[in-house]
């Protein structure tokens, strides 16, 4: 079983509260970067513009290439829901590595890596309570959904790709989209 | 690690939105905040509220009463006792109570934070009981709005549920941001549900807000200020195509040939074609006149309408525009249209509908505000209009205190203010010309400010004390506007510090003057609301910290006078909507307050000669990831919230800025440092500064903070509305 993310760009408003919640749910401190990121696009030329928004942290990846780029093996990827944890954070020497390894930026250092990484552990202790990941249930327009991949394939369809995020046959992370029906011009540089 | 609890919470500031959240107590202190799963996905909280933990631990929360020890707005204080500082404040407010009467103490207490009993604005009571006070008239976000709301339809509670948007067949969004803005903490969630439903929603604004991006499909650029003359060529294409709803017109209102004739022309021999709309809106004619068509044909349809149009010279005549469309496409009073205007509903009360308030307070608390003896007997003031806005003289509008301050009696106001009392406001940064305010705050004789942080009009008090904040109190919240249910707030942490609640500062400064400010308990009032809302099981609301009041359908603002007109009449004069209104007429002032709708420009707009020094129309608005001027010393949200100034390419090049260049963005009144956002998300001709940066000047008095209200001009349109969208400004490089 794996475990993934759904994302519905066109729902997305960029209001931040995904992100919000996970630090405050994973008492983040102030100093401690964010283990989500929503990235912003504006696209046209004035009064024909847009905005597009992409939901950015760890995807879980099928394949992924955090796990063989740590030298200390210290990430791990779960067999029984395929979430990709770090059981012992405390061992990280902050060399960047995964950093650079993953696609989607998502393992994250802390004070410039001076301390270590931070990532998403889709909050198993949410999960063993039965509840969502925080990013998920607090969403205000349900723009977000996690669970079993094949669960959530059977719910919004099969869509791994969006203009602009990294090619998914790389890693396969462990993520499906609704697009925004614009859909325009996103920058392949920053995502 | 000790024991984890999980306390049912609130975050209710005046941020639009009043949101359930769960505080996770361990070993007495907050540890993280998640959203309440109250089973309604509507109600889920913003960024704001789920780190609000960081604010009540922010290193800069005020600890210890202070006093001032340096100069007056120099921020240097020293720890006193809460009985020396009380003690002091007692003594201060006698002495000029005494000396001056109670008019000297002007009430300048914000919006910072709302509770039906605690709550900022529970210091009129206080003031009521030591014998009087000056009170403002005109609320900063909407008075444009609340005065149209009162002549239009005698009544500011008149918008329908949120729920009820998924009845309407095309939305508006006129002015209005709710994506960041919040405006009802349900908005979000029914305009996410109606779109996909397939509801058409246009978004009208001078910038593309990211409710534009998340839910229209169409923006349309207008220049600042300009509403109401699209609105009003908007009708002109309806009355031409013949599709207006006659038989509401007939019906419903009244005087709608007195605004057919200035629409048509024939009062003033000017056609509000959309051609004379697109030379003063920079709206293309064809798109005016087609968003008419579609609008008249798309019953059900809804409007809308933010307030910040309103928050212009002659703010009240967009809010007037609004609501003459809305009956002419008799979309008042059903499922799926709107009243527009205010567009306001009354939450969590049963007496939703055509309810006036008696005054703000009773808004926002259940705590009786009293009567201020300071107003007994005194004639009406000169902006009086009978029915609509009785205000006596004493008051002084929100936006002249600092005149007022100033200048006094001999510049004609009631009283020499001597005294500032601010509970939760930080009207220095976001009243109008904050320049002139330093100036004010400066003449004072005594200040006294109860907050969380020392604000830049904290800076200037001579008692600081210190307020905690809800997570230190038990409380009942109502949603800010919009919805229906209620909040029990309970208290997780004991207050940080030395820190109380604004309630038990004033009850404990009461005492000290020998008087009785609250005779019930926190507990008892509580108790005492909560019934009043039809709680029943108490103890259950308090463990759940929720209720929902169970509505039988959406709300409907004036079903009743609809369904019924011969039974339920308007609370209006003529007892109909009122298109034209004698109130209006009366007030004899036609060329800034006309009786109809009409577009009028004011100061500072597009023909200003003042445009040859200062091109650029400025607009204030809101942030995301502050409240006002809330949350901007929390590091995440003051990171993520940049301090800019979206300025449009075309302007930007002139000009030669780049994006993220240092700007001067400056007018007659001042001048502030900011980072120049380079965006095609603004119109041209406009400079967008969102409110709510703290002021800070350097020493040649360039404003570093990006502070908006450095640049606005404080003065009030007729209607009583505050102009923070009037102001004209020129930007450089620097």
């Amino acid at each position: 079983m794996q475990i993934g993310f759904y994302y519905d760009q066109s729902r997305c408003i960029g209001c931040d509260v995904c992100s919000s919640a996970c630090r405050s749910w994973n008492e983040l401190t102030p100093e401690m970067p964010d283990i989500i990121e929503l990235v912003s696009r504006e696209n046209g030329v004035f009064p024909e513009v847009s905005l597009t928004h992409l939901f950015l942290t760890c995807f879980h990846c099928a394949e992924p290439s955090c796990i063989p780029a740590c030298p200390d093996r210290l990430l791990v990827k779960r067999a029984e829901d395929g979430i990709v944890v770090i059981p012992n954070p405390e061992k990280c020497t902050a060399c960047q590595l995964c950093v650079e390894a993953c696609p989607y930026n998502a393992p994250r250092m802390v004070d410039g890596g001076k301390v270590g990484m931070v990532k998403c552990d889709m909050c198993l202790a949410r999960l063993d309570e039965g509840k969502a990941p925080a990013c998920v249930a607090s969403c205000p327009v349900e723009a977000l959904d996690a669970g079993p991949m094949e669960e959530l394939i059977a719910k919004y369809g099969e869509f791994m790709e969006l203009e602009g995020f990294a090619d998914y046959r790389q890693t396969r992370p462990s993520i499906i989209f609704r697009a925004r029906d614009s859909g325009r011009g996103l920058d392949t540089r920053i995502f | 690690m000790g024991l984890v609890k999980v306390i049912p919470s609130v975050c209710g500031h005046d941020c639009g939105g009043s949101c359930p959240l769960n505080v996770y107590v361990e070993d007495g202190r907050i540890i993280k905040i998640e959203s309440h799963d109250v089973g309604l996905p509507e109600l889920r909280p913003c960024a704001r509220g789920l780190q609000y933990h960081y604010r009540v631990y922010a290193p800069d929360r005020l600890k210890y009463p202070m006093k001032r020890i340096g100069e007056r707005g120099e921020g240097k204080f020293a720890r006193v006792s809460w009985d020396e500082a009380l003690g002091e404040v007692a003594e201060q407010i006698t002495c000029i109570r005494d000396a001056y009467g109670p008019a000297a103490i002007l009430n300048h207490t914000g919006s910072g934070y709302f509770g039906r009993l605690h709550y900022s604005g529970i210091l009129a009571r206080f003031l009521n009981l030591i014998g009087g006070q000056t009170l403002r008239w005109g609320g900063a976000s909407y008075q444009g709005g609340y005065f149209a709301s009162l002549a239009t339809y005698g009544a500011i509670f008149t918008g329908n549920d949120r729920s009820d948007l998924l009845n309407s067949k095309m939305i508006i969004l006129w002015g209005s941001n709710p994506a960041e803005s919040i405006f009802g903490t349900e908005t979000r969630w029914y305009l996410t549900q109606a779109k996909e439903k397939g509801t058409k929603i246009i978004c009208v604004d001078p910038r593309y807000t990211e409710s534009a991006a998340a839910w229209s499909s169409r923006w349309i650029p207008i220049r600042p200020g300009t509403d109401a003359a699209m609105l009003v060529s908007m009708a002109y294409i309806i009355l031409e195509q013949g599709s207006q709803s006659q038989d509401f017109l007939d019906t419903y209102t009244v005087g709608f040939d007195k605004f057919r004739d200035y629409v048509t022309g024939a009062a003033d021999g000017v056609a509000k074609t959309p051609d004379w709309a697109e030379k003063i809106t920079g709206v293309p004619a064809k798109t005016i006149a087609t968003l008419a068509q579609e609008y008249a044909a798309a019953k059900p349809a809804a409007i809308i309408t933010g307030w910040a149009p309103g928050r212009s010279s002659r703010g009240e005549q967009y809010h007037r525009a609004t609501a003459t469309l809305s009956a002419m496409t008799g979309n008042i009073g059903i499922h799926g249209g709107s009243t527009a205007c205010l567009d306001l509903t009354m939450s969590a009360s049963p007496l939703v509908g055509a309810e006036v308030p008696e005054n703000y307070v009773a808004l926002y608390s259940d705590l009786p505000q009293l009567t201020n003896p300071v107003e007994k007997g005194q004639p009406l003031h000169e902006y009086t209009v009978n029915g609509i806005r009785n205000h006596t003289i004493d008051k002084v509008h929100f936006t002249k205190v600092w005149d007022a301050i100033l200048r006094g009696k001999t510049g004609g106001y009631f009283s020499d203010i001597k005294m500032l009392y601010i509970i939760g406001g930080n009207g220095l940064n976001q009243c109008c010309n904050t320049n002139k305010a330093v100036k004010a705050l400066e003449k004072l004789e005594f200040m006294v400010v109860h907050d969380h942080f020392m604000t830049p009009t904290a800076k200037f008090a001579d008692i600081l004390l210190p307020a905690c904040t809800w997570c230190e109190r038990n409380g009942i919240h109502f949603p800010w506007f919009f919805g229906h249910y209620l909040i029990y707030a309970g208290k997780a942490i004991e207050p940080l510090y030395e820190s109380k609640s604004d309630f038990d500062i004033l009850n404990q400064l009461a005492s000290k003057m020998g008087l009785c400010f609250s005779d019930k308990t926190e507990a008892e009032w509580l108790r005492l609301f909560a019934a009043k809302y039809g709680v029943t099981d108490y103890e259950a609301f308090k463990a759940d910290g929720f209720y929902k009041l169970k509505m039988p359908e959406p709300h409907v603002g004036f079903k009743k006078q609809i369904e019924d007109p011969t039974r339920n009449p308007f609370p209006t004069p003529s007892g109909k909507i009122e298109l034209f209104s004698q109130r209006i007429a009366d007030f004899n002032r036609p060329d800034e307050l006309p009786s109809v709708p009409k577009y009028i420009e004011g100061w500072e707009g597009p023909t200003d000669p003042k445009r040859e020094q200062y091109p650029l129309q400025l607009i204030t608005v809101h942030p995301l990831l502050r409240i006002h001027s809330q949350h901007d010393n929390v590091p995440w949200f003051r990171e993520r919230q940049p301090r800019e100034a979206w300025i449009n390419p075309a302007d930007a090049t002139a000009r030669n800025i780049k994006d993220r260049d240092r700007i001067m963005v400056s007018n007659d009144r001042g001048a502030i440092s900011i980072l120049a956002k380079v965006t095609e998300r603004i119109i041209p001709g406009t400079v967008s500064v969102f409110q709510g940066a703290w002021y800070d000047p350097d020493p040649s008095g360039l404003d570093r903070g990006g502070c908006a209200n450095v640049l606005t001009l404080d003065e009030h349109s007729p209607g009583g509305a505050f102009c923070s969208n009037a102001a004209l400004v020129q930007v450089e490089k620097i």
